[in-house]
Parts: C-alpha cells; sequence; structure tokens
C-alpha cells in the first residue's frame, strides 16, 4: 500500500519519463512546427482519460483491486484476459524508459558503452525495486521527486530561453491525414492515466478522502504546458533538424553554456531528469510482474520481475543497438494495441464495473 | 545447615571471601568479592554493627529481621533464598548466612571503581551541556532520572548473557512510548541466548532486523540530555551496563543528521548546518566516483579551462583514475586507522609522515596526483561531519567509486537510486528509516533539514510509533489542528 502523495509522485513521475527523450524529435520528423499541436491534444486526452480514471479509483479503492473488481464484473476467466492485456501493454511501455536511458547514456555520456554492463547495473536496479514493491517505489519517488522537477524546470527554462521561438510559426502546416497518422503511432508514450487505474486498492486514504485535483492539476500543467512547452524550445533551438537528435533532453540544453560540445555542465540537469525515466521502468515491470502472477496464479512475483527485466535487458542488447530504426519499427507495430488500451478498454472497464455496482445496490435494494 | 548448601554453589571461586562473626554465641556468616564491594561500608556498615548488637541478637527470634530492620545500616537489604546467593556475589552484594536460619541476607554494598562523568569525546557541544556516560549502569540511570523527575519514568532490567549476565535497562516514559515498540523489544531482548555482552554494539546488533543489514537501526547517543530529549519524543533508551554508548529505539537517518547544538542555537543557523551536514555527506559519499568517472569517461562535461588545467596535472600519471583513486582512499583509511590506534603522541609525526612527506613525495613521483588528493581530502573531512554514519558512508564511497571507475555516471546514478531505495525500504520498530522523507510526515519536517523554533515544535514526532502526541499547549488555532493528527502519512 502506497500513501495519497506517493500514488500522486507515482502517475507524476511516470508521466514525465520518456517523454523528453526520443519522441519530440520522431514527431518533428513528420509535423514538425504542428507537433506542439498533436503534443497538446495528445496531453488534453491524457488528462481527459486521467479524470475517468480517478473517478473510477475513487469509487473503487476502498473495495480491492483492479483483478477483483473485474473477476466481479467479467468472471475469473475475464479478468484473467484484462491482465494479460494489461502484461503486454506494460511490457510495450517498459520498452520505452529502458531504451531511452540506454540510449542517453550509450549516445551522449558515454563514448563507448558496455551493453553488457550497462544491462546488468539496470537490471539489478530495476529488479530490486520491483521486488521491494510499491512501497520502496513510492518512498524512492518521494525523495527524488524535488530533484527531478527542479531540473526538469530548469531545462526546460534554458531551452526556452536559449531558442529562437519565432521558429515555431507558422503553425497548421500538416495534412490532417499526417497528423492522425502521427497521432495514432505516438500514443505508445502517453496513457500513464492506466497507473492510476491500476493503484487502484492500492492506496491507503483517510476515510471521505479522494485524489481528484491535487492530481489532475498538476498532471495537467505537465501535458498541456510542461511537454509542449519542452517541445517548443526543442524545435525552436534545432528547427528543421530536431528530428535528427536522437536525445531531445541532451540536445536541448547543448548550446545553453558554451557553443562546443565541451563542458556540458548541464548533463547533471539531464542526469536527474533520467531518474525519473529510469523508476518508471521499475514501476512497469512491477506491475507487469504482478499481472503476468495474477494471470497464471503465480505465488513468487520476484522471479517472473527478474525474468521480466531479463527480458528487456536481452531486448535492449539485441535489438535496440540502433535506436533511430528500432525506435521507429517499434511504435510502428504497437500503435494499434495502444490506441486501443488507451483509448477504448478504460471506457469499457468504467462502463461495466459501474453498471454491476447498480445491479448490486439496486438488488440489496429488492 | 544453611551454609553447606551455599558453600557448595562457589566451590569453584577462588576469590571468594569468607568472614565469620561470633555474635554472642551465634555465627554469622558473611560471603562477599572483596574486589566488586565497598570495604569501608562493609566494615563500618555491616560488620561492625553485628558485633556490637550480639547480646540483642540472640534474644530475637527472628534474627534476619532484626538484623535487616535494625542492625545493617545499608541502603539495599534483602532477604533471599539459598539459590540466588551465588548471582547475589557475583553481582558485588555481601551475602550474610546465620545460624539456624534457613533464608539468608543480601546486602547491596557495591563499590568498585568507576570512571568519573566529563565531556564525551564524540559529541562535544558549544553552549549545551557537557556531561557525558560513564561505564556505570547505576550512574547512567541517575543522569536521565534527574533530568526527568517523573513517576512516568519507568525503568525495566534484565540480565543478559548467559556468563557475563550484564544489566541492560529500557528507559522510556510509560505515558509516551508505543506499547507495541515496547512489547517488541522486550521479545527480542528475551531472544539474545549469547555467552556475553560486552558493549551496547553487541545488542545494537542483536535487537535489529535482518533486512538493511548494512545500514545502522538504532540509535545511539554518549550525552544524557541527548537521551533524555529521545525519551520525551517517546523512544526507549537502552543503557547497557559497561558502556558508556546509550541506545535508543525507533531510529530514523535523520537523528544522524541532527545534533544537540542544534537545539541551543537560532533555528535559523541550526538549518544551515543540518543542510550543510546532508551535502556535506552526499559529497562525502560521491565525490571519488564523481571524479573517477568524469575522469575515465565523461571529461566532456567539464568547461575546457578547467579540463586543461586537470589534464596538466594528470599527464604523468601512469595509472588509470581508478586504481589512483583507490590508492588514495586505501592510504587514507590506513592513516586513519593508525592514527586511531596508535598512541597519542605519536599522533604529531604520523600526521607529518603520513600527510605531508608521504603525500608530497607521491605527488612527486607521480604515483599519486594533486587533484586525486584533494578530492579524498574533501569527501574524507566531509564524512566527519556525520560521525555516527561514517563507518558505513566510507564503505560506500569505496563502493561508488568502483560504480563510477567501471561505467561512469551510468553506474553512480545507478548505485544512488538503488542505495536511496534500499534505505527506503528499511523498516524497524515501524519506523521507516528515511522518515519524515520517506513517508513524508510534514510535523516532522519541523525538525528536518530545516529547523524550526522550539515554539513551533508542539507534537512529538509521528515518524514512528508513540503515543501523546501533545509536547506543548498550543498557542494558536493552527497549531491545535496540527496536534489533531495533520500530517500523518501512512506510506
Amino acid at each position: 500500500m502506497v500513501s495519497k502523495r506517493q500514488a500522486i509522485l507515482i502517475v507524476l513521475i511516470v508521466l514525465i519519463a520518456t517523454k523528453f527523450e526520443r519522441l519530440p524529435s520522431l514527431i518533428s520528423l513528420t509535423l514538425m512546427q504542428d507537433g506542439i499541436i498533436l503534443l497538446i491534444v495528445l496531453g488534453i486526452l491524457d488528462v481527459l482519460f486521467l479524470g475517468f480514471a480517478l473517478n473510477f479509483f475513487n469509487e473503487f479503492n476502498d473495495r480491492g483491486d483492479l483483478y477483483n473488481l473485474a473477476s466481479e464484473s467479467w468472471g475469473k476467466g475475464g479478468a484473467k484476459v484484462l491482465y494479460f492485456i494489461l502484461f503486454c501493454y506494460l511490457i510495450v511501455v517498459a520498452v520505452l524508459p529502458f531504451e531511452s536511458v540506454h540510449d542517453f547514456f550509450a549516445n551522449n555520456l558515454f563514448n563507448e558503452l558496455n551493453y553488457a554492463l550497462f544491462g546488468l547495473i539496470f537490471l539489478i536496479t530495476v529488479v530490486f525495486f520491483a521486488n521491494k514493491g510499491l512501497k520502496t517505489l513510492g518512498r524512492t519517488i518521494e525523495i527524488f521527486s524535488l530533484l527531478i522537477f527542479i531540473s526538469l524546470a530548469f531545462i526546460l527554462v534554458i531551452g526556452l530561453m536559449t531558442g529562437d521561438l519565432t521558429n515555431i510559426l507558422p503553425l497548421n502546416n500538416s495534412s490532417f491525414s499526417v497528423f492522425v497518422s502521427e497521432f495514432a503511432r505516438d500514443t505508445l508514450w502517453f496513457g500513464s492515466f492506466w497507473i492510476m487505474f491500476l493503484l487502484t486498492g492500492k492506496v491507503k486514504l483517510q476515510k471521505n478522502d479522494k485524489i481528484t485535483l491535487n492530481l489532475i492539476i498538476p498532471y495537467a500543467v505537465f501535458c498541456v504546458f510542461v511537454i509542449p512547452g519542452f517541445y517548443l524550445g526543442f524545435y525552436s533551438i534545432y528547427n528543421n533538424l530536431a528530428g535528427y537528435q536522437t536525445n531531445a533532453i541532451s540536445a536541448i540544453t547543448q548550446f545553453a553554456f558554451l557553443n562546443l560540445d565541451l563542458g556540458r555542465v548541464d548533463w547533471f540537469l539531464v542526469l536527474f531528469e533520467q531518474v525519473s525515466t529510469i523508476i518508471s521502468t521499475a514501476i512497469y515491470i512491477y506491475l507487469a510482474g504482478v499481472c503476468f502472477c495474477r494471470v497464471f496464479n503465480i505465488k513468487k512475483e520476484q522471479i517472473v520481475e527478474f525474468i521480466i527485466g531479463l527480458a528487456l535487458f536481452l531486448l535492449d542488447v539485441f535489438v535496440f543497438k540502433e535506436i533511430n530504426t528500432s525506435a521507429l519499427n517499434f511504435r510502428e507495430i504497437t500503435h494499434y494495441f495502444c490506441i486501443f488500451v488507451n483509448y477504448l478498454l478504460p471506457f469499457a472497464i468504467i462502463l461495466t464495473f459501474k453498471r454491476k455496482k447498480q445491479d448490486k445496490r439496486s438488488k440489496a435494494y429488492v | 545447615m544453611i551454609t553447606n548448601e551455599v558453600e557448595k554453589q562457589f566451590s569453584k571461586l577462588n576469590d571468594i571471601n569468607i568472614r565469620e562473626i561470633d555474635a554472642g554465641g551465634v555465627r554469622v556468616r558473611l560471603y562477599f568479592i572483596e574486589c566488586l564491594i565497598d570495604k569501608n561500608l562493609i566494615a563500618g556498615g555491616v560488620i561492625k554493627p553485628i558485633i556490637e548488637s550480639a547480646d540483642k541478637l540472640k534474644a530475637h527470634g527472628d534474627k534476619l529481621d532484626f538484623l535487616i530492620s535494625t542492625v545493617i545500616s545499608a541502603p539495599k537489604t534483602e532477604r533471599i533464598g539459598a539459590s540466588e546467593a551465588l548471582s547475589k556475589i557475583l553481582a558485588g552484594n555481601c551475602v550474610i548466612a546465620v545460624e539456624d536460619e534457613s533464608e539468608l541476607i543480601s546486602v547491596c554494598l557495591q563499590g568498585y571503581q568507576t570512571r568519573g562523568i566529563t565531556e564525551p569525546p564524540t559529541n562535544s557541544v558549544l553552549k549545551g551541556p557537557r556531561e557525558g556516560f560513564v561505564e556505570d549502569l547505576n550512574v547512567n540511570i541517575s543522569l536521565i532520572r534527574r533530568r526527568l523527575q517523573t513517576p512516568d519514568l519507568h525503568i525495566f532490567t534484565t540480565l543478559i548473557g548467559r556468563k557475563s549476565q550484564t544489566k541492560v535497562a529500557l528507559v522510556y516514559l510509560a505515558s509516551c512510548v508505543s506499547p507495541q515498540v515496547l512489547r517488541e523489544l522486550k521479545k527480542r531482548l528475551n531472544k539474545i541466548d549469547i555467552d556475553g555482552v560486552t558493549a551496547s554494539y553487541y545488542i545494537e546488533s542483536l535487537i535489529r532486523n535482518n533486512s538493511g543489514k548494512l545500514f545502522r537501526q538504532v540509535g545511539s547517543t554518549e550525552k544524557p540530555d541527548i537521551a533524555m530529549a529521545k525519551i520525551l519524543e517517546g523512544r526507549i533508551a537502552i543503557i547497557v551496563d559497561g558502556t558508556p554508548i546509550v541506545l535508543s529505539v525507533p531510529y530514523v537517518f535523520l537523528e544522524d543528521l541532527q545534533s544537540s547544538d542544534d537545539y541551543y542555537m537560532h533555528p535559523a543557523r541550526a538549518s544551515m548546518v543540518r543542510i550543510m551536514r546532508f551535502l556535506g555527506l552526499i559529497l562525502g559519499v560521491l565525490l571519488p566516483g564523481l571524479y573517477v568517472a568524469l575522469e575515465s569517461f565523461h571529461y566532456r562535461i567539464l568547461p575546457i579551462d578547467f579540463l586543461l588545467s586537470l589534464l596538466s596535472s594528470i599527464y604523468a600519471i601512469s595509472f588509470p583514475p581508478l586504481i589512483e583513486i583507490l590508492f588514495v582512499l586505501f592510504l587514507f583509511e590506513i592513516l586513519n586507522e593508525a592514527s586511531i590506534r596508535m598512541p597519542k603522541y605519536l599522533g604529531m609525526a604520523l600526521s607529518i609522515i603520513g600527510a605531508l612527506v608521504l603525500g608530497d613525495e607521491a605527488v612527486k613521483a607521480g604515483v599519486i596526483t594533486p587533484p586525486s588528493i584533494i578530492v579524498v581530502a574533501i569527501s574524507g573531512i566531509c564524512l566527519y561531519i556525520v560521525p555516527d554514519q561514517t563507518p558505513i558512508m566510507s564503505l560506500m564511497r569505496i563502493l561508488f567509486t568502483l560504480l563510477g571507475g567501471f561505467a561512469g555516471f551510468f553506474g553512480v546514478v545507478m548505485g544512488l537510486i538503488f542505495f536511496v531505495g534500499y534505505l527506503s525500504s528499511i523498516n524497524n520498530f515501524g519506523a521507516p528509516l528515511m522518515a519524515p522523507f520517506a513517508p513524508k510526515v510534514n510535523s516532522d519536517l519541523k525538525d528536518g533539514l530545516i529547523k524550526s523554533s522550539t515554539k513551533q515544535m508542539i507534537t512529538r514526532p509521528m515518524s514512528f510509533p508513540n503515543r501523546n502526541r501533545v509536547r506543548q499547549a498550543p498557542r494558536s488555532a493552527a497549531q491545535a489542528k496540527d496536534i489533531l493528527g495533520k500530517g500523518k502519512s501512512n506510506g
């Protein structure tokens, strides 16, 4: 069980992880200036779905976790199917932070990075956290959150101050079809509100206490202002070359202090921001482990979490060595699945669960 | 005869003294160990009065009762059975056997030499009390009792160690301590089955949780004012006979960043000092690792002027940065260990040889570089800002150096996340080690890195289980609200 504050921070950390690395440059490849519109639209959608998720969470948090609720509404088989879908989804989204941390260190901080050593250290850390569970994850996030948010704020300010903001104009150059196809492909990076569904039944709240505006407001600020604002800064610095920067967060501060690739003290700020990415990987692995164990009735979550971590490590070593092609291929393969999980599955869950609850109430009344 | 029964018990004790007195025809035998008792007390308070009242003793029906109530002038006197005689004698009591009586008398005459109360070397203060605990349990209890003159102060004493029979006292305020914590502590103490306890560290290591073995899970102090403050917060002080270090549970990591001086100075100054301690601790642990990572992998981070200056210092060194820093750390640890163990009069010579001659010549010989000496020296000084954490943090420093040397900043960052996560996962006696930061406990942050004034600290800490929240009467409606439970975290 985690506290209300920890739950809020977990969602926010997952939200900001991965949004500032590969995503801005991928969007800028096709949409260029209009990428900011896409990010605002995706952000607004995310806030909207967070509202649904919180409504669900506040109603069902004291009645058990998502699996138990699904068992009541859809039967055990239905619950297992739901958790298997969520397991696949969590594995898909866990690849992003895993790969983006690797990309940052391999392509920016190291001339040559030993893949095996990187994977081993990463594996040990994320599996340790996944094994320790939500409580330790929540507490660790509490300690690092201030550092992460401050470093992100500095990076954002530096980015916005360094670039030529007029580069973002004129807007709305892209055709609607390009916009829609890019929207579909980039849903992989969104959907952090799902964490709130998965935290249902795992948050200790005082009687009559709820999570509402205290999460929605910061979430909305990040989705609608910070992430598009970051894109604005990034694109205004690199303009048409933005798509060739593999790691936006590292690139955005490159010309802030010196016009050289030497004296990059700004990388310290990026390092703190990377903590969010590393921790969010652990959160995904932990939640994926929980889902898998529920589906196959496995008692020892630790072993499953270790295997998931190992699978991601192998994926990183053998598949994601070439960041550009692998990221593009990966989103091509997964985007339909992500659209389904992000924008259809929540409705199915909310509607059927609430209906079941109403049925129960009316039966009790009769 | 009871004397036969008693004497059979200590037939193997060759330092026991037996003194027989003929008190008007009644034989009285005194058993004691000379080095454990006060000779003046036994002569003036026991032997002399018995001889003087010999006539009356013979006439009295209940001779033991007569001796206890009328004759012996020692303050702590009691009737005991024959089976208790040996333990009483070994504890520094005098046992008296009277002819034809089935019971014995035990007179407390403990009188061994102890060290005087002095300022402890590990907890010096500028403005606070200078008294320190000593090795004697009774003196230590008196130092606390004198400061907390309330019947609410409870003292539970137990013996630990099959052979040492070391007295261990739990001191707490009954109205403030959590019954669960007290029960758990007693349970863990009861479980201890060891031949002897030479110092409080034995108890510390035997009552800690299995998880989080690497880090302290029990607080410690040498100063009665600190122990008193902890007891007032609802903690339990554990006093072990024979050691001046008093333990306390529950313990949170923040305690080591606090010093008793903080409470005797302006809160603004105390806050600044605490932040310095915190940053110093982080710098002390991470600096060698960051230096090695920078020099080995990420020299592009350094501004060009600084990089050129650094390169000019290190160009002649043939060792890789990791080996060089490990070598300097190794030297530092050796010098540190030698300065502690070496006789004090050799300390100055050691400093000159170690720091000046060895350091200077090693640089000239090209074995190490000046930057590495500066880095290790800064790190070493920083670690001693928080002396209670120095031993374990110097180990961590080596670990981070290795991580920095093998995996650069990635290793250091991952190590840091792992380290914080590991600390965050530790709970002992219901207290999360990293509270009040993780889980965040708002009310306790008033005594966190930023210290509020004493006026504002109206409640007891909520980071660990205790009872009776109110420490001071609230001065405002907001403070009253604070008492009613705001700030409680359950993560």
